[in-house]
């Protein structure tokens, strides 16, 4: 059946480079439709333009991105809280999140803070273990998007933190967005160095701080988390990555090689063992870290990644260690799991070397149906490509594709695939800044800081990626410490814009400027049957004339972040009627036929054509 | 022909990318040096307008001794910033400590003002390797080669920066051009077979890495690049044992001969870096150079705890427990709640039965550290002594938890268990053991020893425990006493006593060999039943 009957455009469709935004007062003229995918790819049937370009994009002089948290009011500014201590956590940084807390369409902001640990290291006994501060907390900022009715987007942020209270004032490490009670609404997990939160959205603009009463407690140094129905009972259960074990009263001196004090690296610390939590279904959830085998393998886990690598229908987990082999947990689909990552070729890199493992990420890159892993790294190793066979099995492919190079001077966390400029192929954004003082800076005072990346898949054809953050406008030019990065349509124009979150620095939302010159399909899942935020569901847009484009709903990857749990198809120049077949979690197949290209689309599970 | 065309036309390619190249280096360097000033002001006007400044570095923040070495370096550039020597040697200093971006530009100083450049281009492309820079790299050790042919070091570092440029043809031409010359470097073979595998031509890749590892059987990477080669090959079996070894061997590499780089080391000083090699020595097994290590550190900096708890570690490792002592327990004054010093101080305890000493220090450590495996095998292994077995068992399992490939907590778990009689549960434990880690025979030996001697005979498997025995026996090579004891009692146990007797003077014999009376005794006694026609049982009762 044709799902026309549910279709809710969210918004008009975009009025391409017409759209200008306004934030109060000011108006933000959009830039000029500069394309990152003008550089050499993929010949596109219906591209007007088939002249190749060797040279890279047009140059308009128009930034491809544009930092608009300040205008459009996120004041939010990162202090890692550092006194010269060095105390580790506070090289860690903390990420940032969108998600739509209060349900009206367009995503929110969440933005995490850590604080001093050298006042807490002065109290008596002080360790991780209920580490509070006292002034200052994680801030949400409700996104006000209005759209007029001659299609002018105005957009303003409002600090929503005290009456909605999710103003964790932990050392604030990450988080995961996930309907974990199934009732509509998008709940909320915290970590910390200490003491984890869960927070209960009450469907009303508040959350309730369910904490102590909903899931066991979790006070070590957790990291990034994901919510993922690895039982596939309807309920998202929730994976818990967690770091070394460091504690205050145990804070280690180190060095750099010339004997100035530096911050100290993981294998100056135990590392310790994930955990995962089962949904009960009742709004609680239990401790199955054991039952369920993931205590048997573990690392200095910073990044978390859930996807079906091995195609069997069941989400497995992967887990980036910094330092330590990285574990690909396969899901034995009787609630138990195994560590394959040795045998799968995803523990270390092609030479064997156990990599310092910090963002990660799964998609189908190369169109062949399966998630391939990318892993942010330091400085002095490259990110690592893994391509995936198809049976979770890895080869780390990394040179081929020409991603080592341009990745060899940066230390990276942040990072996606996702497709930024809208030509169905993902790309790659990272976040990146350093962990050890950066030698050409050791004169400045925060002397970590790294600019970030945009990376530009060139399609099969041309079969590799090229680094264009010199052509990506001014905010690649920043030298920034950053960290978390988080993915989504801030403002429903159809593109990705990306959230970041910088070590001792502001927090800045990119406005992707070029994506919406091409067009796209947005897709919001919601489960029956699955859980409700249809997390894990794998969504494939037929192409008649070309490869399958292979998205699956999730909001985990990247550095202790949350990305937009809706699911964005770049169309290249194909404005037409589109199709997809959704697997979802529950193990119902559906297609929808007749989606309307360049609009917001909801479908719901068990309203498709069934599929065998 | 048109194969040779076009590899001119290639390198005609090449050479006008090399020109442009060259020239766009040229106009940075021009640029730069008239935008910024040089450290310390040592930019003379003399300078030649297409060299770059010398970098501007905060010499404050380095240990003195290390300072000290910078400051005379500069001090030497400052004075003769034309001088080869000095840029290089600057240039060597900032390489040494990892400062590669500051060692660039040194190094094209030493070679812009001329002279004997050779070296400096070897260094240079030794940190363009370092910075991600492969192709440039390839052409620093080109020239180099140029002048010194046939150095296997630059030929090797050559072709690894064309593997990472992903220039795989030259990158394979080069491996095979050091196996020409020399068929005793194992990084070749193994940059052969990695690409080789990158090319698809796995069973060569496969011949290659097999001839890597021959080489240097402990090399990592090599082994990882066979285990993949293997699994591609649909061999599992052969794939899973390369990559459990590569693992083992992970960053282990053979050494090579290079004479420069050797200089690059020596460049090295002060307390941190005699901290760090003295740790690499001490992980080797080289006490007595480690120590000399710690100890320079600890000249150089008096208050780097970690220096002196290392060095409390290595004179434990040596038997000198009151020196060890001293050092800890002064490592712990600079830092009350080092762990590895307190857990370092359990140890000693240890070795002096002071038990209940040691137990003290190990919950401290396990406190401090709630995921210090050694410490809970610690207080598994002590709490027995002392009659808390199920505290003990605890923190084994635990233990086992932390680390689940590890033997040696199913080992002292079985053992507890055992003197408490339940054999079943220490049966299970041992047989989980040997599911983890199949090719232990410690946990194997163990599990026979049991199976063989358990005194109720609802537990004896006195055929497993044969079979088990045999099979340590054969990979222990006929040498390991308690595997020819536990076999012996195995024998004896199904009543075959005369080549029980047999096994067991073999065991006896080699326990002597290894100046272990206490157990050739023990088997010496066991003996004595054999020949009476006795099996051996453990203590304990049905």
């Amino acid at each position: 059946m044709r799902a026309d009957g549910r279709l809710v455009p969210i918004l008009m469709a975009v009025l391409g480079r017409l759209v200008s935004i306004t934030c109060g007062m000011l108006a933000l003229v959009g830039a000029g439709c500069g394309e990152l995918n003008d550089i050499p790819g993929p010949a596109n049937s219906n591209q007007q333009s088939a002249t190749p370009n060797t040279g890279g994009p047009p140059v308009t002089g128009d930034d491809w991105f544009v930092d608009i948290a300040e205008i459009s009011g996120l004041d939010f500014v990162h202090s890692t809280g550092a006194t010269g201590q060095y105390y580790f956590p506070e090289i860690a940084g903390s990420g940032c999140g969108l998600f739509d807390y209060d349900g009206d369409g367009d995503l929110d902001v969440y933005a995490v803070q850590a604080f001093s640990l050298s006042e807490l290291s002065n109290a008596d006994g002080a360790n991780a273990d209920g580490l509070q501060r006292a002034e200052g907390s994680n801030r949400l900022y409700r996104n006000d998007l209005e759209v007029g009715s001659d299609g002018v987007l105005t957009q303003r942020f409002v600090d929503v933190t005290d009456e909605s209270g999710v103003g964790d004032r932990g050392y604030g490490m990450g988080l995961a967005v996930g309907d974990y009670d199934n009732d509509g609404d998008l709940d909320l997990y915290v970590t910390n160095f200490g003491p984890n939160r869960l927070y209960r959205n009450n469907g009303d603009g508040t959350f309730t701080d369910v904490s102590n009463a909903a899931i066991p407690p979790e006070d070590r140094w957790s990291t990034s988390c994901a919510f993922v129905d690895y039982n596939r009972d309807g309920y998202v259960d929730l994976f818990v990555t967690n770091y070394v074990n460091f504690s205050l009263l145990e804070n280690k001196i180190c060095f750099s090689p010339g004997g100035r004090r530096d911050y100290c690296g993981p294998q100056s610390f135990d590392p310790v063992s994930d955990r995962l939590f089962v949904n009960n279904g009742d709004g609680t959830f239990r401790d199955a870290t054991v039952e369920a085998g993931i205590d048997l393998a573990f690392g200095s886990g910073l990044g978390v990644v859930c996807a079906d690598f091995n195609r069997d229908g069941w989400p497995d987990i992967y887990v980036a260690n910094d330092g330590n082999a990285n574990q690909l947990w396969l899901n034995q689909r009787d609630g138990t799991f195994e560590n394959v990552a040795l045998l799968a070729g995803a523990a270390y890199n092609a030479n064997g070397m156990a990599e310092a493992g910090m963002g990660v990420t799964a998609g189908d890159f190369d169109l062949d149906g399966d998630p391939d892993i990318f892993l942010a790294h330091l400085f002095g190793e490259h990110n690592t490509l893994l391509v995936n066979d198809g049976t979770a099995s890895f080869d780390d492919r990394t040179e081929q594709f020409a991603l080592a190079s341009m990745s060899w001077s940066y230390t990276g966390f942040g990072t996606e695939w996702t497709d930024l400029d809208s030509d169905g192929y993902l790309d790659l954004f990272l976040a990146n800044g350093a962990v050890k003082i950066v030698e050409q800076r050791a004169n400045e005072p925060y002397p970590y800081g790294n600019p970030n990346q945009l990376i530009v898949n060139l399609g099969p054809s041309n079969f590799g990626f090229q680094d264009v953050s010199d052509r990506a406008g001014s905010v690649f030019e920043l030298i920034e410490t950053s960290r978390g990065a988080a993915f989504g349509d801030i403002d429903n124009d159809g593109d990705i814009d990306i959230l970041l979150s910088n070590s001792n620095g502001l927090l800045r939302l990119l406005r992707n400027e070029v994506g919406s010159c091409k067009s796209w399909l947005s897709l919001r899942l919601v489960g029956n049957g699955s859980s409700r935020d249809a997390i894990g569901a794998e969504v494939r847009l037929i192409r008649p004339n070309g490869l399958d484009l292979v998205r699956r709903v999730h909001g985990d990857g990247s550095y202790c972040s949350a990305n937009d749990l809706r699911t964005h198809f770049g169309l290249g120049h194909d404005r037409g009627p589109q199709t997809v077949v959704v697997a979802w979690p529950s193990g119902v197949i559906e297609r929808f036929s007749g989606l309307p290209a360049m609009q917001h689309v909801q479908l719901h599970e068990g309203e498709g054509e069934a599929r065998p | 022909m048109n194969a040779l065309r076009g590899r001119v036309q290639a390198q005609l390619v090449l050479g006008l990318i090399a020109v442009i190249a060259i020239s766009v280096v040229t106009i940075m360097w021009v640029r730069r040096s008239s935008l910024d000033g040089g450290v310390a002001g040592v930019q003379g006007p003399e300078q030649p307008i297409n060299l770059p400044p010398i970098p501007n570095f905060p010499l404050d923040a380095l240990e003195p001794a290390v300072r000290q070495q910078f400051q005379a370096a500069v001090d030497r550039v400052a004075a003769s910033p034309l001088d080869a020597r000095a840029n290089g040697r600057l240039g060597l200093l900032f390489h040494a400590y990892a400062f590669y971006a500051l060692a660039e530009p040194c190094y094209r100083r030493a070679i812009g003002v001329g002279g004997t450049v050779a070296p400096w281009r070897y260094y240079l492309g030794l940190v363009l390797l370092e910075r991600g820079e492969w192709t440039e790299a390839a052409g620093e050790f080109s020239e180099y080669l140029a002048v010194v042919p046939g150095d296997i070091p630059a030929l090797l570092h050559r072709a690894d920066a064309y593997r990472s440029a992903n220039r795989l043809e030259e990158a394979l031409d080069g491996y095979r051009l050091v196996i020409s010359r020399s068929t005793e470097i194992a990084q070749a073979y193994c940059g052969a077979g990695q690409i080789l595998y990158r090319l698809g031509e796995f069973e060569p890749a496969v011949e290659y890495l097999k001839a890597a590892v021959r080489l240097a059987p402990k090399y990592g990477t090599a082994r990882y690049a066979l285990g993949q080669a293997l699994r591609n090959r649909e061999r599992p079996d052969e794939a899973r044992r390369e990559l459990q070894l590569a693992e083992e061997y992970q960053n282990q590499e053979p050494t090579l001969d290079d004479p420069l780089a050797r200089v690059l080391d020596r460049a090295r000083i002060g307390a941190i870096e005699a901290l760090h090699r003295g740790i690499d020595l001490l992980q080797a097994g080289e006490v007595d150079e480690a120590i000399d290590l710690f100890e320079t550190a600890i000249r150089s900096a008096p208050d780097l705890a970690e220096a002196r708890a290392q060095l409390g570690a290595a004179l434990l490792q040596q038997g000198d427990l009151p020196a060890a002592q001293g050092s800890l327990e002064h490592a712990l004054e600079l830092e009350p709640n080092y762990v590895e010093a307190i857990y370092h101080l359990g140890l000693i305890a240890h070795r002096r039965q002071d038990y209940a000493g040691a137990i003290a220090l190990f919950q401290r450590t396990v406190q401090l550290r709630a995921e210090h495996f050694d410490a809970h095998l610690g207080l598994g292994t002590d709490l027995p002594k002392l009659g808390q077995t199920t505290t003990a068992l605890e923190h084994l399992r635990r233990a086992m938890a932390l680390r689940p490939h590890d033997p040696r907590p199913y080992r002292r778990l079985a053992s507890v268990l055992s003197t408490l009689a339940r054999y079943e549960e220490a049966i299970a434990a041992l047989r989980l053991g040997l599911e983890r880690r199949p090719e232990e025979v410690t946990i194997a030996d163990r599990l026979a020893w049991v199976l063989a001697t358990c005194p109720r005979d609802d537990v004896r498997e006195a055929a497993e425990a044969l079979e088990l025995a045999t099979k340590v026996c054969r990979r222990t090579n006929n040498q390991a006493p308690q595997a020819l004891d536990t076999k012996a009692a195995a024998l004896a146990n199904l009543g075959r006593y005369d080549e029980a007797v047999v096994v067991a003077q073999r065991a006896r014999q080699a326990a002597l060999a290894r100046n272990n009376e206490q157990l050739a005794d023990q088997i010496q006694r066991r003996l004595e039943l054999y020949q009476t026609a006795q099996p051996y049982r453990q203590p304990g009762g049905q």
